[in-house]
């Protein structure tokens, strides 16, 4: 597998409400695997998956801990919707990961920057 | 144009794995090609060969497997999210020691890291979500 594309990876679920932002986390640690240019930009309700979670009460694995292990796989070009944020309410300082604010104007060209664009 | 296509959703349930046929078939008669159709999250479900649909309901399943016979096109499903779900084939069935299996055998059980392989190889990806 030697093509090298530059992917971005659209977060857009909440964290628990189905199975997606979960499963979708892990398919982007598997490009980043496999040695892929991945970008990540979370937006909407999936700006909570970076919220730190204490996911032992659900019974399920935690979503945020995942999110965290993004860069082990050499995937640090975190991007996160500063509408998404201002939204919902939510501070920088809850999320659990550096990421690069972006405005909603800025989209667009960090969309049409990429060869591939997986939205979940 | 070579395209990959994942499937997120599961029969009956959403509309995207009837979308994603018709937009494969389309595809397909228009002399395009695919590398791999990739059914993930729930929409491994695509690939029990278990379904019995009522008789006036299409049979999204064997439709899957018809176009995989007639176009020469894999039909892939994630392991990982096949076998929590309990969608299984006779090699992992045994590896678990389990009594049965369920996959359609038109559908084969691969890693994740086909899903990535297809996008890479591929002019374009297309994702039906759920």
């Amino acid at each position: 597998m030697s093509t090298r594309k530059n992917i971005l990876f659209i977060q857009r679920a909440a964290p628990y409400s189905s199975a997606i932002a979960f499963e979708s986390l892990e398919a982007i640690l598997v490009a980043g695997v496999f040695d892929q240019q991945v970008s990540v930009l979370f937006l909407d309700d999936g700006v909570y998956q970076l919220c730190q979670h204490n996911a032992s009460i659900l019974g399920t694995r935690n979503v945020s801990k995942l999110c965290e292990s993004l860069p082990m796989y050499d995937i640090d070009k975190i991007y996160v919707s500063e509408a998404s944020l201002q939204q919902r309410g939510l501070q920088s300082r809850f999320l659990c990961l550096p990421f690069t604010n972006i405005s909603s104007k800025d989209i667009s060209a960090l969309i049409s920057s990429h060869e591939i664009v997986v939205t979940s | 144009m070579n395209f990959a296509i994942a499937v997120y959703a599961a029969p009956y349930s959403h509309q995207s794995p009837d979308t994603a046929y018709q937009f494969a078939l389309a595809a397909l008669n228009a002399g395009h090609s695919i590398t791999r159709i990739f059914f993930y999250h729930s929409g491994v479900f695509n690939a029990s060969g278990l379904s019995i649909p009522p008789q006036d309901e299409i049979n999204i399943i064997e439709r899957w497997a018809q176009l995989s016979k007639k176009f020469d096109v894999e039909l892939a499903v994630c392991i990982a999210a096949a076998l929590k779900r309990g969608i299984i084939d006779e090699a992992e069935s045994r590896r678990y020691e389990l009594t049965q299996h369920n996959i359609h055998p038109a559908f084969q059980i691969v890693g994740l890291g086909q899903w990535v392989d297809a996008m890479i190889t591929a002019d374009r990806v297309l994702v039906f979500g759920p």
